[in-house]
């Protein structure tokens, strides 16, 4: 018993799972991104440049890792570690093989949204602990973000928390058994969720903390070799993490029409199947617009988003 | 299903390492420092909750607390940062 709980927690959908998926998601992402503006994308590393992105972690791991002279030593190099390891834990709530994830235990759906922020704190610390300006702008733009954005993720969440009448995330798919969330006023909230999910993956148009043209790349400039991969990695988990949370909160999860005896194949199918939609629509955003200010994002973020998911968690509640 | 640890022993550490976190959030020197030893301390206060079986005192103390407060404190630092320039 111990050792299949052990085992699932490894391999599958546990962490080597989570990290092959993450990568894969990364290829799909660069790929869309690329068709998106007319290039091929990966392409070299093996068939249609699907090892891109393993290659590339690969290379990061075996270059030189330098910790800079003038870094807080203990924090800059623990930083890494710990941001993959939330990330990971993130990656364990979500329901691949069933109504429910590795994780799971009532009030679970806060926990899993806290652990973001946590992560969004692992990543200004990541930036402070560098002594580049770069790294400091980058992350005091994080922070910024963060507090802007924070409100409507929660907001979102709170309003499938009110309609399914769960706060776990379990109950929040088998409450989606008979019809998806998004088919009613829960798709504002739905829109505001992918809003904010573009916000905390720190893509276009919020890639602000990491603004290329402006200040290299953010917090994470100082960072090479094993630390980077690492980094990278947590990026790429983040992202499976958000759209596999959309897919689950917003489209049913991994629920859908089940052959008997089959549920252990389809139950991961249709979850992919749903987190893909999202990943989609995160790549086109992505490439649709173009990087906002800083101000303009937070007043943005503040002037129009809070508001509006404030207006959906208030007809999720009428209408319920 | 026999578990490999007593709950008892596990109950005694976290209630530990919540000590020793807060040991650090109000002794360290450095204010970064103090402040990963009041999220490390939250977060052991949570799971110290949910042993007790308060699931939603354990999530909610983690939401506000490691998530909510500590972000503010931050939001604090960065302004101070800021100041100091």
């Amino acid at each position: 018993m111990w050792l299949l709980y052990l085992l699932s927690l490894l391999l599958f959908p546990g962490f080597i799972f989570l990290i092959f998926v993450a990568l894969f998601y990364e290829w799909i992402d660069r790929k869309l991104y690329a068709r998106f503006q007319n290039r091929v994308g990966p392409w070299v590393t093996g068939p249609s440049g699907i090892l891109q992105p393993l290659a590339d972690f690969i290379k990061l791991l075996s270059k030189e890792d330098i910790t800079p002279e003038g870094a807080d030593k203990p924090l800059f190099r623990s930083v890494p570690v710990f941001a993959l390891a939330i990330a990971l834990t993130c990656g364990l709530f979500l329901p691949i093989t069933g109504v429910r994830g590795l994780i799971s235990f009532e009030g679970d759906l806060i926990v899993a949204i806290t652990l973001m922020t946590i992560l969004s704190i692992t990543i200004f610390y990541a930036g402070l602990s560098s002594p580049s300006r770069f790294s400091i702008v980058g992350a005091e733009r994080t922070m910024l973000q963060l507090l802007s954005y924070e409100i409507p993720l929660m907001l979102s969440i709170a309003g499938v928390a009110v309609s399914t009448g769960s706060l776990s995330i379990a109950g929040a798919v088998v409450a989606q058994k008979t019809r998806w969330l998004i088919m009613g006023p829960n798709i504002l909230g739905f829109v505001i969720f992918i809003l904010a999910a573009q916000a905390e993956l720190e893509r276009i148009p919020f890639d602000i903390p990491e603004a290329e043209t402006e200040i290299v790349a953010g917090w994470l400039t100082e960072f090479s070799g094993r630390k980077l991969a690492l980094l990278r990695l947590t990026e790429d988990v983040e992202l499976f993490y958000l759209s596999g949370l959309a897919a689950t909160l917003f489209l049913g999860g991994p629920l859908g029409p089940v052959i008997p005896g089959l549920e252990w194949l389809l139950h991961p199918i249709y979850f992919l199947v749903k987190s893909f939609i999202v990943l989609f629509l995160l790549s086109m955003l992505k490439s649709l617009f173009a990087r906002l200010r800083i101000d303009e994002a937070v007043s943005f973020l503040w002037k129009y988003v809070v508001p509006l998911s404030v207006l959906q968690f208030l007809l999720v509640r009428v209408v319920v | 299903m026999e578990p490999i640890i007593e709950p008892m022993v596990i109950h005694i550490l976290v209630v530990a390492a919540v000590i020793i976190a807060a040991l650090i959030a109000t002794e360290a020197k450095d204010i970064l420092r103090a402040l990963i030893g009041f999220i490390l301390m939250s977060v052991f206060l949570s799971i110290a909750f949910y042993i007790l079986g308060a699931p939603y005192v354990s999530v909610f103390q983690l939401a506000i607390y490691a998530g909510a407060i500590a972000v503010l404190f931050v939001t604090a630092l960065h302004t101070m940062r800021r100041a100091k320039r």
